[in-house]
């Protein structure tokens, strides 16, 4: 259907391009008085207009007849939460934002904002403190699929997030099998801790219970019995508080 | 989901909008008609019709190229005595 269609416009348009070399010739070689090639040329410009004014609502309906944007949206958020941890802002099929989590070693987590509400124009993408203290750059200079986002033809998110990822683990450079020494899973847990903290201030509970899950799995390797039930007290406090929000 | 297939179109996209954004549309019709061949094989009715649709629209985009070329070359035609 669509070859047939080309063919017919690309036929017009040789018809056209012809008698433009037609009267280009006729030009030269004298054949015709003023008011001929006046109205001839004026007439080409005329059919070129109408050829290309076809083109473009043809354009437009194309885009209109893509498949539904909304319906892949949700398909591309189901693809990015089946590949990492996500948190959407609103249901499913409300979602305007997302919080997305990476852990590049079982001892570097990070957290990334994804605001798609434009979709399907390029998404936002958002590095977090904790992020950009290991990316260097803007998100477009990580993900080649942000920086070729184009919103006739978007990108999938879950690319976005795994170019994102495979730099991550590319900088963190630590192998999931590698035995880590004690001294980096502390420094990890302490990390966490803070974050944890700060996330709470900013009264970012389900952020902050994230983190807070990190240094208590962190806590579980080391066997500390305390302080895993220190971490899981304060889960359950700040469960309890999102609960009563 | 196969990795290789997924890894491959990803790649195919990323290279053909590339080349759209530097006006390349006949490589990138190329491009997207190498994709438009592996969703085919895997049935992907969804991603046959998006990709179908792509491949017009860059059709489209190249005569519009066309006809403005050969706009600008009747224009520049001028009477002379």
């Amino acid at each position: 259907m669509y070859d047939q269609k080309l063919k017919d416009l690309e036929e017009k348009y040789f018809e056209i391009e012809n008698k433009v070399f037609d009267l280009q010739n006729k030009l030269k070689n004298k054949e015709l008085t003023q008011p001929e090639f006046d109205t001839l040329k004026k007439n080409l410009n005329d059919e070129l207009t109408d050829l290309r004014n076809k083109i473009q609502t043809l354009k437009e309906k194309n885009i209109k007849d893509q498949p539904n944007f909304k319906e892949s949206l949700i398909e591309q958020l189901i693809e990015l939460r089946n590949n990492f941890q996500v948190d959407y802002n609103l249901e499913l099929k409300k979602a305007t934002k997302g919080v997305v989590y990476i852990s590049a070693s079982p001892y570097d987590h990070f957290r990334f904002l994804i605001d798609f509400h434009k979709f399907p124009k390029k998404p936002v993408v958002q590095f977090s403190s904790e992020a950009k203290g290991v990316l260097a750059g803007k998100p477009e200079d990580i993900s080649p699929t942000l920086k070729n986002w184009d919103k006739d033809s978007p990108g999938r998110f879950v690319d976005i997030f795994q170019e994102i990822e495979s730099t991550l683990i590319d900088k963190i450079g630590l192998k999931v099998d590698q035995e880590v020494p004690i001294s980096q899973k502390l420094a990890a847990r302490r990390k966490s801790i803070v974050l944890a903290k700060e996330l709470e201030e900013d009264g970012e509970l389900q952020d902050a219970i994230w983190a807070l899950e990190n240094a208590l799995k962190i806590s579980e390797e080391l066997k500390e019995s305390d302080k895993v039930e220190k971490f899981k007290q304060k889960i359950e406090e700040l469960k309890h508080k999102i609960n009563n929000n | 989901m196969d990795d290789t297939v997924d890894y491959e179109l990803r790649t195919l996209r990323i290279r053909a909008r590339r080349f759209i954004k530097d006006q390349q549309f006949h490589e990138a019709q190329e491009l997207y008609r190498n994709a438009l061949e592996i969703v085919k094989k895997r049935g992907d009715k969804r991603a046959i019709a998006s990709f179908e649709n792509i491949i017009f629209k860059i059709g489209l985009d190249k005569i519009l190229v066309k006809i403005d070329r050969l706009k600008k070359i009747l224009n520049d035609l001028t009477y002379n005595e």
